[in-house]
């Protein structure tokens, strides 16, 4: 059974994803050659194919434009290693760092979007450059639009492909600029190149791209062209009313919590003191709080004022009624951001709370008259086959979808994606079962909004505050067990864990076992059964055959939870998705015991593929399995030479490195069987795993 | 000022369609008569994507008509011949018809 109207999505889809003159003309005709007798598969073709043929034609018109801005792009790596050269020899950043918060953030934030920027003008300017020349003319509004636009979308642009990236692998690429050049950078193909670019080529098509595409929404409001008599006798569309309202009003909202997250993400940080004080602590969350409220007001009025906005001339309701209205869900952000970098659930539960909160009051806030109390069944045709429209309830699907994949967000440790899943269902579900009041002023609204924020307020400045504190708390524990470990004291000494970490997405922690021996020809030297023996004399070696461990404070040891692998270190690039230091440890079991006594030094021969910043060195332990509860002996900490600064290279083969660690005469274990290599980071490494692997232990004998 | 350029052979067949159908010339039945000229589906986005390609030539302009309940409160869009498109039919019928007379006699191939 045909449905009376045509499909609304794909009619939503021409009238607003189509470029072109006579978009509603063609919305126009399809709907008639589908009340005409045309099934919903033939109207949904004909969208599917105007859409393409139109932006293909808009595509084919500025074809010099996006060639220019491709070409253009294609500089944006060396650019990056321009900007990062420039900063390090100018000292800049370390300039920024030593003001006050917020300054030093602003201005880190400042100097980072004002370098990007010069870029994209750069490009335009060489684009308009001969035309400007030809004319003999500059036009103000081509001016206007191609310094305004960049500012507006180069950020939302740059963080949601940086977001859509570490969705797709995480933790995204990386790359070291100190090794490469900017003329090599040029033709850099790799990921990580690619994904610079695409911010780039992003925002110089829409900052040159002329004229506007004439997206049909921009023209009418309520069915009736802005700025034209209605025809007479025109029946305005119930749907187009209800279903633009309620588009736009979304837009707005997210526009608001976009930039309310923008800035919190680059403006909160935790307390530097590992002892905040009370007041400082609520200050501080009080300013995060008041910090949220205003950014996403500023950025729903920069798209509520916009030329294409419809709601400048025909609004439902003021632009302060709803910032009123939205700043009690957006006064949340803050404590959600600062909750999913501590990984914790909280997080995806206030997202829900915070779209509850914001459906309920828009809802609440809008009228009664302003929607049609009773849906009347729309005129049809006489012989029609449905009398009655079907309601097509499509927000419920959306709903469970949002939930399902919250939870498996949330499973999966992006606290961050599941509150916005779950804000996002909260928000549709309440949208649909709130009622709009029957008869209201506009005083009693805005009093209700404003007695509405200071209800959430409050609560809200509380939560961030106690996000606060347990952000300081976890820091804390993590500085603790760093210094603890970093002293190689007795394991039993580290405070036990009460709940594992994960990071944000990846994996809990990861177990590498050596890849399997290939198939060996002729027999394997036979293994001593004791080593060092006591008319032993010469040097043992002991290839490592054991297994690298990769886990996070404060764990002490993968947990039940550590993904498995067979490989070689030297091949994986390993990161912490997170903020939280990355651990690496070899483990080498021997078949047997060595008595301490027969052991005066052992020399450890590793391979080092490692280009990253920072340098790290290794400390080597010695543990008896027979005796669990023994602490383990300390040899010390060595630095690995390859890595110190003064001695580095880019190193495309591993660089072999020994490392001796000399027996005490008098040890606290007589024998061992258990070697523990520590990778010891430098903090500028402390989130990536160091790509060295053990070769081979020596043992010389005393 | 108008784009200048040759009409492709769609290009052709909607101006025809649309001196055919002389004041009744929208979207509907432009589309309506190529189909049937053509003896297969049009796609109306793309009769709507040559209108405007021959509108931006000069060779056809627009009105708008009423809008009407059966197409969703929109308007109609009548569209017309200028008297340039009209030299341009002219033209090209021309150039077609003296290529045709001198083409040798074609034999029908059967597959």
């Amino acid at each position: 059974m045909k449905s009376a109207q045509p499909p609304r999505l794909a009619t939503w889809i021409l009238e607003h994803l189509t470029t072109g003159e006579h978009g509603l003309a063609l919305s126009g005709d399809l709907c008639e050659q589908y009340h005409a007798g045309r099934s919903s598969a033939w109207y949904w073709r004909q969208v599917a194919s105007a859409c393409i043929v139109s932006w293909y034609r808009s595509f084919y018109l500025q074809r010099v434009m996006i060639l220019f801005a491709l070409l253009w792009s294609m500089l944006a790596p060396a650019w990056t290693i321009l900007v990062h050269e420039f900063e390090n020899r100018f000292t800049l950043l370390g300039h920024i760092w030593r003001m006050d918060w917020p300054w030093s953030t602003l201005a880190s934030f400042g100097t980072w979007m004002l370098l990007n920027l010069v870029f994209v003008w750069a490009g335009m300017l060489v684009y308009l450059l001969p035309a400007i020349w030809h004319a003999r003319r500059i036009d103000p509004r081509q001016v206007r639009r191609g310094i305004l636009v960049p500012i507006a979308i180069f950020n939302v642009v740059y963080f949601g492909l940086f977001f859509l990236l570490n969705l797709l692998s995480f933790p995204g690429p990386s790359v070291d600029l100190r090794t490469s050049t900017p003329a090599r950078a040029i033709f850099d193909m790799r990921r990580w190149a690619m994904a610079i670019r695409l911010p780039y080529l992003i925002t110089l098509v829409c900052a040159l791209w002329r004229p506007l595409p004439r997206l049909a929404i921009a023209k009418t409001f309520m069915g009736i062209p802005i700025g034209e008599v209605p025809p007479p006798n025109s029946t305005p569309v119930r749907s187009v009313d209800l279903e633009g309202m309620s588009g736009f009003l979304g837009f707005f909202v997210c526009a608001g919590l976009l930039n309310a997250a923008i800035v919190a993400l680059l403006v909160c940080r935790l307390p530097a003191t590992s002892g905040p004080s009370l007041l400082g602590t609520l200050t501080r969350a009080a300013v995060y709080v008041l910090l949220g409220a205003s950014a996403g007001t500023l950025g729903a009025w920069f798209y509520w004022r916009r030329s294409a906005s419809p709601f400048r001339l025909h609004a439902p309701l003021s632009f302060r009624l709803f910032a009123l209205i939205c700043a009690a869900g957006w006064v949340w952000v803050p404590a959600i951001i600062l909750l999913s970098t501590q990984d914790s659930a909280s997080a995806a539960l206030l997202g829900g709370l915070l779209g509850c909160v914001i459906a309920s009051g828009l809802r609440k806030s809008i009228p009664a008259e302003a929607q049609p109390a009773n849906l009347a069944p729309p005129t049809s045709a006489i012989f029609s086959h449905a009398i009655l429209e079907v309601p097509t309830e499509l927000h419920g699907y959306v709903i469970a979808f949002c939930v399902y994949l919250a939870f498996y967000s949330y499973r999966n440790s992006s606290n961050l994606t599941a509150a916005a899943l779950l804000a996002t269902g909260a928000f549709l579900f309440l949208w649909n079962r709130t009622q709009s009041p029957a008869a209201i002023t506009r005083q009693q609204l805005r009093r209700r909004a404003v007695w509405r924020l200071v209800r959430t307020a409050l609560p809200a400045v509380l939560i961030t505050a106690w996000a606060l504190m347990l952000g300081v708390a976890h820091r804390n524990r993590i500085a603790a067990l760093g210094a603890a470990l970093a002293n190689t004291a007795s394991p039993d000494s580290i405070a036990r864990p009460d709940s594992t970490l994960g990071g944000t997405g990846g994996y809990h922690s990861i177990i590498l076992w050596p890849l399997p021996p290939k198939k060996q020809i002729i027999p394997p030297i036979p293994r001593p059964a004791n080593y060092l023996g006591i008319d032993h004399s010469r040097p043992m070696v002991i290839r490592f055959d054991g297994n690298y461990w990769y886990f996070q404070p404060p764990d002490q040891r993968p947990g039940r939870l550590a993904h498995q692998a067979h490989g070689n270190p030297l091949l994986f690039d390993i990161h912490s998705n997170n903020r939280f230091p990355l651990f690496m440890e070899a483990h080498q079991r021997l078949i047997g015991p060595v008595r301490i006594d027969r052991c005066r030094e052992i020399d450890l021969q590793i391979e080092n593929k490692d280009n990253g910043p920072g340098s790290f060195s290794v400390s080597l332990l010695l543990g008896d399995s027979g005796y669990p509860g023994q602490p383990a002996l300390a040899l010390g900490q060595q630095p690995v030479i390859s890595s110190q600064p003064g001695y580095f290279r880019f190193k495309l083969a591993p660089v072999t490195e020994t490392l001796r660690f000399a027996l005490p005469a008098s040890p606290r274990i007589r024998k061992f069987d258990d070697i523990t290599v520590m990778v010891i980071p430098e903090r500028e490494h402390i989130t990536a795993s160091p790509k060295i692997a053990v070769d081979q232990f020596e043992l010389l004998p005393r | 000022m108008p784009e200048r350029g040759y009409l492709g052979e769609f290009e052709l067949m909607v101006l025809l369609a649309v001196l055919h159908l002389g004041d009744e010339a929208y979207g509907v039945p432009i589309s309506r008569e190529l189909e049937q000229q053509r003896g297969k589906d049009v796609s109306v986005g793309s009769v709507y994507a040559a209108l405007e390609r021959l509108e931006a030539k000069g060779l056809i302009g627009s009105i708008l008509g009423e809008p009407t309940p059966e197409r969703g409160g929109k308007a109609k869009r009548y569209f017309h011949v200028t008297r340039a498109g009209l030299r341009q039919v002219h033209e090209t019928r021309r150039v077609l018809t003296n290529l045709w007379r001198t083409l040798p006699e074609l034999k029908r191939e059967v597959s």
